[in-house]
């Protein structure tokens, strides 16, 4: 038993990622729909947007790349989905410059499947850089750095801006990230203007800002996948739509295989330990 | 299944092959996974040439000056922005030249640092000090209570939060000898940090599956684009 446990000791770690792989490619045939459990932090955002009126605007900050697609976009589908269903009016930018062009094309895209129109019920103000100063900025007047939107449209222009000046006349600002970018939006947006403020971000992320929920500087927090499947089961999207939803399942499986890698890689350690 | 052009398949496919090729290097490290890795940081950094240029310099800069160059007129505020830019900007490039004139790029460079700085650190204090600590002084009632609230449901969270902030400071203070009382509370603030890393290890890996099921998926999409 203690060779086996050596040799398992010393296994090549390419294993570990075929082992990986296969789990998670296996579960792509079985949907078994496991059960997914709102948690407090994920509920909160959900009932902040329920709780709008038709006409009220949100600022919305989607910060993410193509590489985190799996985990942020379902949030931010299921966080538009839900805003445009209620009628909330979306006010937006792109202050991650890798992640512009996907704002844009979740922004386009949720508001064509909702009937939405570019203008009236939503805006999309763009990228500029210096992201902090950005936000410190929009906080007196949207603006300051943004005369114009992403396509070049006079920001006075736009029926929807009419009225519109700066975050106090919007509800909330949720802002989907997987970028530093989350930390900017706590310390100028919510620290400087007192603005409730919430965070969908990756799950490498989640364990950095669950300090900021603790602290009342965020009133909700999506962390990871399991964050954005617990979303898209309150706002009922349903079938292929509930991307986080299908991916969890795997996900489950292949957690499954990790537990017993690392269980497995204890009781080597613990079985191979030489006595002092 | 919607029809899909040539393009797209001819684009997907690309793709594909560079997922491959950074795939690639979980066997080991090779050419392709390299030409991949220079092509993501290549293409990175000219997508964001174009949008800097689009999206900043040109609306909030050059549209500007021109309307100043060419006389259309400009507002006394944007003059002065243009041209103080503009001279700030020329400092920051003399750097290139070196001698006594690259040392005017420091004025530039003070002006970033000093408003930077002047602006975050009470924004910073606020947010990582003043807020934090407010998160640990609970209330008591209406009073504040710098101890468990009793009468609150998460009070076990809240007694959690206190002794393990407590116990973890107590660790990094190396000013006495971690033997004793202060020793034992010391050692309690370790399994504390410890849990805070096996949570975030657990999210770590939560993350890095996620990404490599959306690549799984991507891979399976194409397949039945193809066939």
């Amino acid at each position: 038993m203690k060779e086996f446990f050596q040799k398992l000791l010393k296994i090549d770690r390419r294993w570990i990622f075929l082992i990986t792989g296969v789990a998670i490619v296996i579960p792509f045939f079985f949907f078994i729909g496991l059960p997914i459990k709102a948690t407090r932090e994920v509920r909160a955002l959900y009932d902040a947007v329920e709780a709008l009126k038709p006409g009220d605007v949100v600022f919305y900050a989607p910060e993410y790349d193509p590489a985190t697609i799996p985990e942020v976009q379902p949030m931010a589908h299921a966080f538009l989905r839900q805003v445009f269903r209620k009628n909330v009016r979306v006010v937006a930018t792109g202050l991650f410059q890798l992640g512009v062009a996907l704002a844009e094309q979740d922004l386009t895209l949720m508001a064509k499947e909702m009937g939405k129109k570019y203008g009236e019920d939503y805006v999309f103000l763009g990228y500029k850089p210096y992201p902090e100063q950005v936000i410190l900025n929009m906080g007196e007047d949207f603006r300051k750095s943004f005369p114009t939107d992403y396509y070049g449209n006079d920001v006075n222009a736009l029926p929807m801006m009419r009225g519109l000046k700066n975050y106090s006349d919007t509800k909330m600002i949720v802002s989907m990230t997987a970028v530093s970018g989350a930390d900017y939006w706590i310390r100028s947006a919510h620290g400087r203007y007192n603005i409730p403020l919430a965070l969908g971000v990756t799950a490498v992320m989640a364990t950095d800002y669950y300090t900021y929920y603790q602290s009342g500087q965020l009133f909700a927090l999506m962390g990871g996948l399991k964050g954005a499947a617990e979303y898209e089961q309150m706002v009922g999207i349903k079938g292929k739509a509930a991307k986080a939803t299908l991916r969890m399942d795997i996900q489950s499986f292949a957690h499954l295989a990790i537990i017993i890698l690392v269980i497995l890689g204890n009781l080597a350690y613990f079985a191979t330990r030489e006595k002092k | 299944m919607p029809e899909v052009s040539y393009v797209q398949v001819i684009w997907t496919t690309l793709a594909v092959f560079f997922t491959l090729f950074i795939f690639s290097f979980l066997y080991k490290d090779n050419p392709l996974y390299k030409i991949a890795e220079h092509v993501v940081v290549g293409v990175s950094n000219g997508y964001w040439m174009i949008l800097l240029f689009r999206d900043t310099f040109k609306p909030l800069w050059l549209d500007p000056a021109w309307n100043l160059v060419s006389g259309k007129g400009l507002s006394a505020e944007l003059t002065i922005f243009v041209l103080v830019n503009l001279v700030f900007s020329v400092f920051m490039l003399l750097r290139l030249v070196g001698g006594n004139a690259a040392l005017l790029s420091r004025w530039a460079m003070a002006v970033v640092l000093g408003v930077s700085a002047g602006v975050l650190i009470p924004l910073s204090v606020q947010t990582y000090m003043y807020e934090q600590l407010k998160g640990n002084v609970l209330t008591f009632g209406a009073f504040p209570f710098p101890f468990v609230s009793v009468v609150s449901q998460t009070a076990f969270n809240n007694l959690l939060i206190i002794v393990g902030s407590l116990s973890g400071l107590a660790y990094f203070f190396f000013s006495k000898e971690h033997k004793g009382v202060f020793g034992g509370t010391a050692k309690l603030g370790i399994w504390f940090l410890m849990i805070g890393f096996g949570a975030t290890f657990g999210y770590t890996v939560m993350g890095r599956l996620s990404l490599l099921i959306g690549r799984i998926e991507f891979l399976r999409d194409w397949l039945n684009m193809i066939f």
